[in-house]
């Protein structure tokens, strides 16, 4: 009888005289709403909740319970037994209609809920794996193009410095071409690739007593050279005894030749940068210094972006420069705990500040790699 | 002694170092090397690391395990920049480690520390 008035009303509808039959079929029906009437013969309607929800938790299938009028006991009974919701005896057609239209319409954002969850979880998995994919393509193409790239470097090198033979004017400008354009693109796989596992939370210091002096050194070392190229005086300026402190030697090595190349890159010919390091309050301090045009106030904020550089900087001078590299120092100084700072003002230079957080230490092994 | 499969470092780091005056000869892999320091026994050993076969660590545990090459000094050349990667390389008996690219001027100066300190302690 109910059944024929809920087919009417556009539900399909199945039903069982006694828990057993009705249990046979249910999981091959697996409904969206069982009607369920508390007195049954043999096993009752609790004791068959019971058994269900051993398999069927209450979104996957909510259950509606039949229960004889005023029956408070049985009512308290069937919510304990985990049922969605009760009915009493002789059921009112209409109320039944809005309580099952209510479950179903719960059901089915339940249902949505869980299926969009399920995408969601598959698609993450796809990510990570894609984000690892991803990593060791950039790890492999690095090594790939690197490996080249020794060749240009090397030969355009050597042929430069006139070891397989004197150059004529022309040809020594064109190797030279060949080695800077070379060392431009070594500077940006180097950065690339460094920035991108910095975003993605993969790149790890390896800290390590450094010997801070012998790592100024041959920082020193290189940066003579481009300013010595240049017509730029460079000077280093060590405040008292360093010893060794406990940092990634090659990342600081990297923040420092980032932060010098630029200012001699910015500085004019026969003007002057300077390095100063010393320790104050716990801290390892670099100020790097140049006599460059500055940094306007509206380009000081964006400069540590990727791929930003002041807009001063580009429209006055020719310079190129890969625009990852303050954003690299910025990184790789975070990284370390801890923090830079700049001043300028256009016009009469700028002034970089590192701070890196000072452990000092007895032992020195950092010196291995060049 | 020289272990590069690539052919272009190869030859020119061999050219460089002959320019300097020194003997090079040079190997495409690890295994060609072993095998040859098995009746030669060189002042210096340049070892790539990313090798087909046996990679330049193994070769390098291989070789200081070996009493008859272990006071040899054996420079790692390595197109990892990465110093996680770098970390790897410690406790196998590099003397140095260059990162590629390298200036040759700096492997020559440095080649040049190595085997005169090495002098020093004979």
């Amino acid at each position: 009888m109910l059944c024929r008035r809920l087919k009417r009303y556009g539900y399909e509808c199945r039903y069982y005289l006694n828990a057993k039959d009705a249990l046979v079929h249910i999981d091959r029906l697996l409904p969206d709403i069982l009607l369920l009437d508390i007195m049954m013969p043999e096993m009752d309607g609790i004791e068959m909740l019971t058994l269900l929800r051993q398999k069927y938790n209450a979104l996957t299938l909510p259950v509606l319970m039949v229960t004889a009028k005023s029956a408070r006991a049985d009512v308290v009974q069937a919510f304990e037994a985990d049922a969605n919701d009760y009915i009493e005896k002789p059921i009112d057609f209409p109320v039944l209609v809005a309580r099952i239209k209510t479950h179903l319409s719960r059901k089915r954002l339940d249902d949505q809920l869980s299926e969009s969850r399920q995408l969601l979880e598959h698609h993450n998995k796809r990510l990570a794996s894609a984000s690892q994919h991803k990593t060791n393509f950039l790890f492999s193409m690095s090594h790939e193009l690197r490996t080249p790239l020794n060749s240009i470097l090397g030969y355009s090198e050597v042929l430069f410095d006139g070891l397989a033979g004197e150059l004529n004017e022309k040809q020594s400008h064109y190797c030279k071409s060949i080695y800077d354009s070379g060392t431009y693109l070594l500077a940006l796989i180097n950065d690339l690739l460094d920035l991108s596992k910095i975003e993605e939370g993969k790149l790890e210091l390896f800290q390590q007593p450094t010997n801070v002096e012998g790592l100024v050194k041959s920082v020193e070392d290189i940066i003579n050279e481009r300013a010595k190229n240049k017509g730029v005086i460079f000077n280093i300026e060590v405040e008292s005894d360093l010893g060794n402190a406990v940092i990634d030697a090659l990342r600081t090595k990297q923040i420092l030749i980032n932060l010098l190349s630029n200012a001699v890159k910015f500085t004019e010919q026969g003007k002057s940068v300077k390095l100063h390091i010393l320790i104050e309050k716990q801290k390892l301090i670099f100020k790097i210094q140049d006599e460059g045009q500055g940094i306007a106030e509206e380009d000081l904020e964006r400069i540590f972006l990727p791929f930003e550089q002041a807009h001063s900087a580009l429209e006055s001078q020719r310079i190129n420069g890969t625009g990852l590299g303050l954003a690299l120092v910025k990184r790789l100084v975070e990284l370390h705990g801890g923090t830079v700072k700049i001043h300028s003002k256009v016009g009469q230079g700028s002034e970089f500040l590192v701070y890196l957080p000072y452990y000092p230490s007895d032992e020195c092994y950092g010196d291995l790699i060049l | 002694m020289l272990i590069e499969d690539d052919p272009g470092g190869r030859d020119l780091l061999c050219d460089v170092l002959t320019s300097q005056g020194c003997i090079c000869r040079s190997f495409e892999s690890a295994e060609l090397a072993l095998e040859a320091l098995s009746h030669w026994q060189p002042h210096l050993i340049l070892m790539d690391i990313n090798l087909p076969g046996m990679d330049g660590i193994a070769a390098t545990r291989q070789i200081k395990r070996n009493p008859d090459t272990s006071d040899i000094p054996v420079i790692a050349m390595s197109a990892h920049a990465m110093s996680q990667e770098l970390s790897k390389f410690e406790n196998v008996g590099f003397e140095q480690i260059f990162t590629k690219p390298y200036s040759y001027k700096l492997v020559i100066e440095n080649l040049k520390k190595v085997l005169h300190s090495n002098v020093d302690k004979h």
